[in-house]
């Protein structure tokens, strides 16, 4: 009777189980036909990630950064959104109000992510950048000889312009806001990457995806307070400019214009040099120039490619732009390269020792961390692997976009000039980046007329959602050591309210200082050496042949970014810190539980 | 309000609220949004009279980099001439845009008209400045249509007679009465500038050619693709012609397309094997929309 019953519900169920089966996936068809449908969808996910950030309690972060903090429903509630997008985009009715809703909502809730989470500005680069602010607005003028970030005061004085005509009395003020900036540079970035895309191609499933891509592979992070976050905004709309208004040539030489037969698919029209947009490029130009001392290299170098190989006349254009460049750098970093030749030397100090800079020394640190900094790089290769087999597609198509392509390489030609500090590596990847989305998107669409396919969406959603969960690690996997702690904003607070002007300030790398009064103190650190043979007696040694009163710090977010990224044994900070401990000459004089600032005096040793 | 008014009439209203907010002290917060959205905007948007853009998309991207850099430049010019002071700053950029928008706003209200200033000394989609050239073709299949191409034959075709043009029966089918009627003397957008035409919108009595042409494959060699990207009205009807030596042909099928709603439209043809090489003039017509030409080589 039993097995009667089994075998009956089994013959029921069947049919059953398929038609619940089919009527889901009526379900999915209505809703991903269905904009309103989709808008709800994107909505109901977007709420989900937001009610699970309420679960993150950022100090107790750890070295793989904000995403193992999640929870895996919050994140399922972006994948929702990235499923909205995907399936919109397919859908050739879609409107655009729906991609841009969906397109914006991601932007804020990703790059909004550290400024709903933090409490501090985060970033110690943020921090000196409101210390110059400071200087410029007490002094009225700024110092090539205190710092050579003065020889491009550009976004230093509009900060400082920002400050006072927004009634706030210190650029320390703007920090309560500082979070914000990569939220409002990367919407900006992304309205001036929609014209680039428009003046590319035509076919509007490219430029959301490219776009897409974009947001979902920024994870370079030169997005905050700082100067080259608005340059790079600035680079974008010269080179929107250059290719809206100067393509009236064809590529240079002959034999590229052979190759480019058939293929360049754009050519404007009109053959004499415009006034206006030219008065803009250098203008915009001129306002990069004075704000940033590598962007406008970059600039020239994708100018120069846009002139070779787009056919942008005048062909004395980059002349001009780097006429401004040289003539800007020689007249206001004269006192900086007296003291610092081997900014231009090492121009022609070989290759490899770029590459180690920029690569090979980074790729130290805690095991987390070199999971983030690999996932980086595997990241970036995979992306250029999809730019590359879109370039590939897209000559098989024969219809080439030799303009993006040199566009993404021109960035490169920098690498071997200078090491920029071991960034340039990453630099020269964050400018590429449009360009290189631009040719992942066309990967999926090369022309305009291909077609949408149900394999083709479901490559789309993987190949997104891989995206997405990879940038939460790459883009927020250092935060452990980027994030500022109410603590030690206190104490970096506490020591400016007691160091005595003159006093020597030292640390490990990585605090909320230099805000303010940077030309009041001198400075020095921890070094790699102390932390490694933990001699107090010998940094004490040091620090008195000074002559001056001491003050050393060390916090929470120093000993994140040691442990991390630093290469030296885990936990060589705190060490170093009992040590401090221990030796009655450091006097504790402040103390909570992210930060202790010691003092030392001056002892009795003369000048 | 008149729609040409509407842009300026905001921006007006922004300027202002940005300049009450420092008047009155309001709160820091939320006059540093006030300002970031002005600085950011404002001064480029207002300015976008003397660059007209060709649509929004550029309009955005503009005003963005054209307000950037003159905020920049204006601090960094002030900090250099030692007379840094950021209420002053302030002062100029507002006025300015004050200024500009409210002449703006009374250009588009038709209260004033304000004399043409030419900042674009070219038009890269070939718009003219004067009517001569234009004619009406009066026979085939392209009966009706004005164009500006002299290769057309000479039997086929009348010249432009001149502003006073009879219009065209509207019932007529193919190309529309305004289309035939307005034989392009158009405003370009780079080809002169008045402040009240820029925020104006197309009129019957001036009406303001949409159509351009994005991209264009050239050099082709014979037998090879060509392509041509333009944009137009939303859901134009367009024809591409080219006029080769052997007189004008209609490319890339012989029906006319639709542009879609972002007046987006494209063509891909195969030229002839038997095609003479030369530089040939190409054009796209649309209704509404207008016309617009370029050139093809052919090798």
């Amino acid at each position: 009777m039993t097995a009667e019953r089994a075998a009956t519900r089994d013959f029921e169920d069947r049919p059953a189980a398929r038609d619940v089966a089919v009527a889901w996936l009526r379900v999915l068809w209505v809703v991903a036909r269905d904009p309103r449908a989709l808008l709800i969808v994107a909505g109901v996910g977007a709420a989900v990630w937001l009610v699970g950030l309420r679960r993150v309690d950022i100090t107790r972060i750890g070295d793989l950064g904000i995403a193992s903090m999640l929870p895996l429903w919050g994140i399922a509630g972006l994948t929702l959104l990235v499923v909205a997008f995907c399936l919109a985009l397919v859908n050739s009715k879609s409107p655009a109000w729906l991609l841009a809703a969906i397109l914006l909502a991601i932007i804020v809730l990703l790059y909004g992510l550290t400024a709903m989470l933090e409490h501090e500005a985060r970033f110690a680069a943020a921090w000196r950048h409101a210390g110059f602010t400071d200087y410029f607005l007490r002094h009225g003028s700024t110092n090539t000889r205190l710092d050579a970030y003065f020889a491009w005061p550009g976004f230093f004085v509009g900060l400082a312009f920002l400050t006072r005509a927004s009634g706030l009395d210190t650029p320390e003020h703007l920090l309560s806001v500082a979070n914000w900036a990569p939220l409002f540079f990367n919407l900006l970035y992304g309205l001036v990457l929609f014209a680039i895309y428009s003046s590319l191609t035509i076919d509007r499933r490219v430029r959301w995806l490219g776009l897409w891509f974009f947001f979902l592979n920024n994870w370079a992070g030169q997005d905050y307070m700082a100067p080259q976050a608005l340059a790079y905004l600035l680079y974008l709309v010269l080179i929107w400019t250059v290719l809206r208004s100067f393509r009236t040539g064809s590529p240079w030489p002959d034999w590229l214009r052979r190759v480019a037969r058939d293929r360049s698919e754009t050519q404007a029209l009109g053959r004499r040099i415009r006034l206006a947009p030219l008065v803009v490029v250098v203008a915009l130009f001129t306002a990069l120039v004075v704000s940033h001392p590598l962007t406008p290299f970059f600039t020239i170098a994708a100018v120069i490619v846009l002139v070779i190989f787009a056919g942008v006349r005048p062909w004395w254009l980059p002349v001009t732009l780097l006429g401004i460049v040289a003539v800007w750098d020689a007249l206001t970093m004269r006192d900086f390269l007296a003291g610092h030749s081997e900014v231009l030397t090492s121009i022609w100090s070989g290759i490899s020792g770029k590459l180690d800079q920029n690569l090979a020394a980074r790729i130290v640190g805690s095991p987390e961390h070199l999971f983030i900094v690999r996932l980086r790089l595997v990241m970036t290769g995979v992306l250029w692997a999809l730019g590359g087999l879109g370039a590939l597609r897209l000559w098989r198509s024969r219809a080439t976009q030799l303009t993006a392509v040199m566009l993404a390489l021109a960035p490169l030609s920098m690498v071997p000039l200078q090491a920029y500090g071991g960034e340039m590596l990453i630099r020269a990847e964050f400018f590429a980046l449009p360009f290189v989305t631009f040719l992942a998107a066309q990967l999926f669409y090369p022309l305009p007329k291909s077609r949408d396919s149900g394999r083709k969406t479901a490559a789309l959603v993987l190949m997104s959602i891989v995206m997405l969960g990879a940038f939460l690690f790459t883009r927020f996997g250092n935060e452990r050591q980027d994030y500022m702690s109410t603590g030690e904003v206190k104490a970096s607070h506490y020591l400016y309210a007691v160091a005595n002007p003159g006093t020597l300030l030292v640390w490990a790398p990585n605090l909320p200082v230099k805000y303010r009064d940077i030309e009041n103190f001198l400075y020095d650190d921890i070094s790699a050496k102390d932390l490694k043979t933990l001699d107090v007696k010998a940094f004490e040694t040091r620090l008195r042949s000074r002559n001056l009163e001491a003050h050393i710090v060390i916090t929470r977010s120093a000993k994140a970014a040691v442990d991390m990224s630093s290469g030296q044994k885990p936990g060589s900070l705190d060490r170093f810190q009992a040590a401090l401990q221990a030796d009655p000459n450091f006097q504790v004089v402040f103390h909570n539980q992210d930060a202790e600032i010691f003092f030392l005096d001056r002892g009795t040793q003369k000048p | 309000m008149a729609r040409p008014a509407v842009r300026p009439a905001l921006i007006l209203g922004v300027t202002l609220l940005t300049a009450l907010s420092s008047i009155v002290e309001a709160p820091s917060q939320l006059r540093l949004v006030l300002l970031l959205g002005f600085l950011t905007f404002l001064p480029g948007l207002s300015l976008l009279a003397l660059f007209p853009p060709r649509d929004v998309v550029s309009a955005i991207a503009f005003s963005i980099g054209l307000s950037l850099a003159l905020d920049l430049l204006i601090v960094s010019a002030s900090m250099y001439s030692g007379a840094f002071s950021p209420a002053n700053m302030l002062t100029v950029l507002l006025a300015v845009t004050f200024i500009v928008s409210s002449a703006q706003l009374a250009g588009g209200l038709g209260l004033v008209t304000w004399p043409s200033i030419s900042l674009w000394p070219d038009d890269p989609n070939g718009a003219e400045p004067s009517y001569a050239g234009w004619y009406q073709v009066t026979m085939g299949p392209f009966k009706g249509m004005w164009t500006k191409s002299a290769l057309w034959p000479q039997t086929e075709r009348s010249p432009y007679p001149g502003l006073a043009l009879e219009p065209a029966p509207s019932a007529q089918r193919g190309l529309s009465s305004e289309l035939r009627a307005t034989p392009q003397p158009r405003i370009s957008p780079h080809s002169g500038f008045s402040l009240a035409d820029l925020s104006a919108q197309p009129s019957p009595s001036r009406p303001v050619s949409r159509t351009r042409i994005v991209s264009i494959t050239s050099p082709v060699s014979r037998g090879g693709k060509a392509s041509l990207v333009a944009n137009t009205a939303p859901y134009a009807t367009c024809h591409l012609v080219v006029y080769y030596g052997s007189g004008p042909t209609r490319v890339a099928g012989s029906g006319q397309r639709q542009a879609d709603g972002e007046g987006d439209i494209s063509w891909t043809w195969r030229v002839g094997t038997r095609t003479s090489p030369g530089t040939w003039t190409i054009e796209v017509i649309c209704d509404p929309g207008g016309s617009t030409s370029a050139t093809l080589t052919v090798r």
